[in-house]
């Protein structure tokens, strides 16, 4: 064991070993983190979405952090609630109704024009629905009427799916026209400045309660953007890496140990076991793994523990077993093993602890680089749209970005982010593995 | 007196089936064709022969590794060939066995503990500080001491001479009767040979043990082994008391085989050494007759490659025997040929 | 050392750098030898001579660190060729090598009759194939190789044989000079005996001019006109094999010889207690002290190489003394 800890410290001595053993390091963190800040449970639901849930987010915003970037200032979300300015309301009272003006300002100093604009309603009356009139106050002082109409308890006027404000913008969707400078025509240039959303409400009963709450949807969102249901993707992102890690790990795991255990067997016992094992690997090297996960996916379940374990299964009688045969061949005909038959060993104490060990330190570099595999093919397999269909997976991300046109669309950070983490993953255990090969094995080592 | 024969091998075959594709058979490898001979308790026979001849395969017959297709084996009076499995469990625990490759002996990742310690696990010493104790034992009679020094070192620790000892260690470990000892000193130095050698014949007297002594080196044998038995083609051709061997062989073979021994010597350089042409007999197809007529010189045309010939007393009454037609009583046993100057 | 050298080594030294320390493999060996005889070099795994052979033929390592002194082959200093000139001149053309274990080395996939050819293949470009076959069949039928085993491949050969075939590959350049390492040492006895044979006829028949290496006395004995006892990187005895045999001198040389059993006639064996020195940083002194039942105090000090005799050399305190065992 001594050999083994030796050999870790030389680690230390590749460059490429140290960085990728950062590289899994902070994966690990990350999913730790996933794990901790976002339980299962809540990771599940987030990702279900719903209106209730990402209300407030912007379909397909792209990241928050490109503002860093000089020269661009591009709008974020943001809310303005009734509820949280006092002085936006103010009570009129006019006999039995009650006159409610409540008044939301919108600070807009940025380069370019919000996705949309939203103004969400949550009252609570005992008979008649109150009756709004909303009007938009630009700086430069002008007035435009933007709904008239009764609202609901719970409701919300999506001022760009209005088309009659459109015509009245000029044709321009509301969430341009709104805040364009006029006279700005063809390309129109945001108007930086205080605007007000004015609310003039009627409410029929005294005890009539209303609020309202004003969207104004940015462009960008959060560390990661946010997708087509305006989920934000960093819930994903986090949520992939432990999924992608714990996959990796359990599919590699199971299928290298369970191989090596088969193969030392196969061997040790020769004859008709050997030759049954052969046979049924060399059957199962001409499954195709992908078109039948894919039938098991489409067919029977999409559950990742029911694609883990199947993935394991076919691992299993993986080619690695003629590799491992190969040299358990040899190691059978080492002195050492005679010997210890000669004192009385049996079979299955020398399978595990004479032939095994040999192969311990090729096992570990191989094991190493068969982890990103993995991750890929539950990736692989989440593109096909046959990812778990509760979990956020980098797969899963993909996919909907693939599904939906992102690429058309120019929603690159949709695409590139779960990419990278891929990527990221991939790497990190690779160079780890190739330089564990490298120490594992001095025959590959250059003096 | 009985008691005193650990080993009796009567008329023992191996024979290995070669078999096609997996299914039909070819013929059989004839490792050991019919080997008899006798171990006493605290006696070293040695098994001489070069590559080839069975040696090996007769080893691992008697040691239980190969079944034996044909004859008997009895150790210790009871009979090995057909043992039930609690008489073969017994039995390894009775035979140590010395292996050539003392690296290759020795698990590479196991530490020198450990090493000796599987044995005892395996054959049920259940309490540690017994296991400890004999462990102790066992490196001290090999002579590895200070004992801490080695308990935490692993194989490529140590020198060749040293991975031997240990190779013995772990053989006497279970306070066998008898030893096997397959080419213990041919991969180490020549003055580490003989410091193990000195070291079987040490742990020989002191354990009461009978070794067989295996080896192609006939220099050695003299020092170390009582009885010499020469092995060709899967027979013993030849057996005499070790002595008697060397100063009279009477088989051709074993006449060449000490011919062809240099012993350092400069006038060496001067004389060209009378070596028999050919090869080793194929042991899936060996000659008719005598397995050496092919390359003997003193071969009789009409018998040697007609028939086998059984073991003969080279002089009335004597315990050299060879397995040759020139033996026959009717003709004395002539002189052997001188050597050819270059 | 002695006048008339056909081949002259001085002050011979390679050394390896390795994670620990650096091997001081060959250490400072000088020897001459004549044309038509064989040195054989004597010793035990680990004194160098392995890698002796590697610096006569110049097959280094990638890991080297020192490589120096000089080897004169009649007029020419090999070590002052470049490599290139070396490949062309000298390796293989007057300098062949039979390699330790070399007949597991033949490529099992081409027939035994081209890999003969094979040097005069890369070194003789100028020579027509038909003239080079020719040569091939003549070393093959020098070495004793039957002329139908030419075509077979070398899995079809024994052992034996196989090394005749590297033998006859080292000989079809015709060099003047070559080092055999351990030519015997895989073989059984008997087939031993016959190359030892065919080596001793090819000394004498073709004047053949050789360095034997090897760790076996009794063989070293078949075809030794002069011996060198390697021990821990240097030379520590090279006498004629007459008056080694009959009395080597260095203590080491003795106990070797008191350490190796004899079949005709009776002695009693010895061993050397210890082992040999690491050749990661050597002992100062004499490299043999440790182990030496001789040693006394000089034996601090690297002792000087002595010539007891003339062609006699011992590198040893008690022969500066006038000492005579």
């Amino acid at each position: 064991m001594s050999q083994f800890r030796r050999r870790l410290s030389e680690i230390s001595r590749y460059p490429s070993a140290v960085a990728g053993l950062f590289l899994i390091f902070g994966l690990i963190v990350l999913a730790a983190y996933a794990l901790i800040s976002i339980p299962y449970d809540q990771a599940v639901s987030l990702w279900r979405g719903g209106e209730a849930v990402w209300a407030e987010n912007p379909r397909n915003a792209a990241p928050a952090w490109l503002n860093l970037l000089p020269g661009v200032h591009l709008p974020t979300t943001m809310v303005i609630d009734s509820r949280a300015l006092a002085e936006s309301k103010e009570i009129v009272d006019a006999g039995g109704i009650k006159e409610l003006r409540i008044a939301l300002p919108v600070e807009y100093t940025f380069d370019g024009f919000p996705k949309e604009v939203n103004l969400f309603f949550q009252g609570s009356f005992a008979g008649a629905e109150p009756y709004v009139s909303v009007a938009w106050l630009t700086p430069d002082g002008r007035e435009i009427p933007v709904a008239d109409r009764s609202v609901k308890a719970q409701d919300a006027i999506r001022l760009g799916q209005d088309s009659r404000l459109t015509r009245r913008l000029g044709n321009l969707s509301a969430e341009i026209g709104l805040f364009a400078q006029p006279g700005s025509g063809q390309q129109p240039v945001p108007l930086k400045g205080t605007y007000q959303m004015v609310i003039d409400a009627l409410l029929f009963e005294p005890t009539d309660e209303l609020d309202a709450k004003l969207v104004v949807y940015g462009q960008l969102h959060g560390l990661a953007g946010t997708d087509h249901r305006r989920r934000d993707i960093t819930v994903a992102l986090l949520w992939g890496a432990p999924v992608a890690l714990a996959f990796g790990f359990l599919a590699a795991v199971g299928s290298t140990v369970t191989t090596m255990v088969i193969a030392a067997v196969g061997v040790w016992f020769g004859r008709w076991v050997d030759a049954l094992i052969q046979r049924i690997t060399e059957v199962n090297l001409i499954l195709p793994v992908l078109p039948i996960l894919i039938m098991i996916g489409t067919l029977y379940s999409r559950s990742i523990w029911v694609i883990l374990n199947v993935v394991i299964l076919l691992g299993i009688f993986s080619g690695s077993i003629k590799t491992y045969r190969a040299i358990f061949l040899q190691v059978k005909e080492s002195p050492y093993i005679e010997a210890a038959r000669t004192y009385g060993a049996s079979s299955l104490r020398i399978i595990f602890r004479y032939m095994l060990p040999r192969v311990a330190p090729i096992l570990v570099p191989q094991f190493v680089v068969l982890i990103p595999s993995y991750v890929f093919l539950e990736a692989t397999l989440a593109v096909l749209g046959l990812g778990d269909p509760v979990l956020p997976t980098w797969g899963k991300v993909l996919e909907d970005a693939s599904s939906n046109g992102a690429l058309y669309q120019g929603h690159y950070y949709w695409v590139l982010s779960p990419a990278f983490l891929l990527m990221v993953t991939g790497l990190g255990f690779s160079m780890l593995g190739f330089a564990l090969d490298r120490i594992f094995n001095p025959r590959l080592r250059e003096l | 007196m009985a008691n005193d024969v650990l080993l009796e091998v009567k008329d023992v075959h191996t024979w290995f089936e070669l078999r096609k594709w997996g299914f039909s058979r070819v013929g059989y490898v004839r490792a050991v064709d019919g080997v008899s001979f006798e171990l006493k308790r605290g006696e070293t026979v040695a098994i001489v022969g070069e590559s080839g001849c069975g040696k090996s395969s007769l080893a691992k017959t008697i040691l239980g590794l190969y079944r034996p297709t044909k004859g008997e084996i009895y150790f210790d009076g009871r009979p090995l060939h057909k043992a039930s499995p609690e008489v073969m469990r017994w039995y390894r625990s009775q035979v140590g066995y010395v292996q050539q490759d003392p690296y290759g002996a020795l698990p590479p990742f196991m530490n020198v503990y450990r090493i000796l310690e599987e044995p005892l696990l395996i054959n049920g010493v259940k309490d540690r500080a017994e296991r400890e104790r004999r462990i102790r034992r066992a490196l001290e009679a090999v002579k590895l001491a200070p004992v801490e020094d080695y308990l935490s070192k692993f194989p490529h620790q140590l020198s060749g001479g040293q991975q031997q000892r240990l190779v013995i260690a772990r053989a006497i470990i279970l306070e066998p009767q008898m030893l096997v000892a397959d080419e213990p000193v041919s991969m180490l130095d020549a003055s580490v040979r003989v410091e193990i050698l000195q070291l079987l014949n040490r742990i020989q007297r002191e354990y009461h043990l009978g070794i067989i002594y295996i080896t192609h080196d006939l220099s050695t044998v003299r020092y170390f082994s009582r009885r010499i038995f020469v092995m060709y083609g899967g027979k013993v051709i030849e057996q005499a008391d070790a002595d008697q061997l060397v100063k009279e062989p009477r088989h051709p073979y074993t006449q060449a085989l000490l011919a062809a021994i240099s012993d350092p010597d400069a006038g060496n350089a001067l004389v060209y050494k009378e070596v028999p042409p050919g090869e080793h007999p194929s042991l899936l197809k060996p000659p008719p007759g005598c397995r050496f007529h092919p390359r003997c010189v003193r071969a009789i045309a009409g018998r040697c490659e007609v028939e086998e010939p059984p073991a003969f007393e080279t002089a009335p009454g004597s315990s050299h025997k060879a397995l040759c037609w020139l033996y026959d009583s009717a003709s004395p046993a002539p002189a052997a040929k001188g050597s050819e100057a270059v | 050392m002695s006048q008339n050298g056909f081949l002259k080594v001085e002050e011979l030294r390679l050394h390896f750098r390795t994670t620990q320390g650096s091997v001081q493999a060959v250490d400072g060996v000088s020897f001459s030898l004549r044309k038509g005889k064989t040195l054989t070099v004597v010793g035990e795994s680990g004194c160098g001579k392995s890698s002796l052979a590697k610096a006569i033929l110049r097959l280094l390592p990638r890991n080297v660190e020192t490589y120096q002194g000089r080897i004169l082959l009649g007029q020419v200093d090999t070590m002052a060729l470049s490599d290139e000139r070396f490949r062309k001149e000298v390796r293989w053309t007057r300098i062949a090598l039979v390699p330790q274990a070399a007949q597991n080395a033949l490529n099992p996939v081409i027939r035994v009759a081209e890999q003969i050819a094979e040097p005069l293949l890369v070194h003789r470009r100028e020579l027509s194939r038909e003239a080079i076959y020719q040569r091939a069949r003549e070393a093959a039928r020098i070495v004793g190789i039957p002329a139908d085993f030419l075509e077979r491949y070398p899995f079809e050969l024994s052992g034996g044989m196989r090394q005749r075939v590297t033998i006859a590959m080292a000989l079809v350049t015709r060099p003047d000079l070559v080092v055999l390492d351990e030519p015997t040492s895989a073989l059984d006895v008997l087939t031993q005996a016959n190359l030892m044979n065919v080596l001793k006829r090819i000394k004498r028949e073709y004047g053949a001019t050789f360095i034997l290496i090897t760790h076996d006395i009794g063989t070293a004995s078949e075809l030794a006109d002069e011996v060198a006892v390697m021990y821990a990187g240097q030379l520590v005895e090279l006498a004629p094999a007459e008056r080694f045999y009959n009395n080597p001198r260095h203590p080491y040389s003795r106990k070797l010889m008191a350490s190796v059993p004899t079949l005709r006639e009776e002695k009693a064996l010895e061993f050397i207690p210890g082992q040999p020195p690491s050749l990661i940083d050597p002992p100062k002194g004499c490299r043999f002290a440790d182990r030496c039942p001789l040693r006394f105090a000089k034996c601090d000090a690297e002792p000087p190489s002595v010539e007891v005799e003339p062609g006699q050399y011992v590198k040893c305190w008690l022969y500066e003394e006038g000492y005579h065992g």
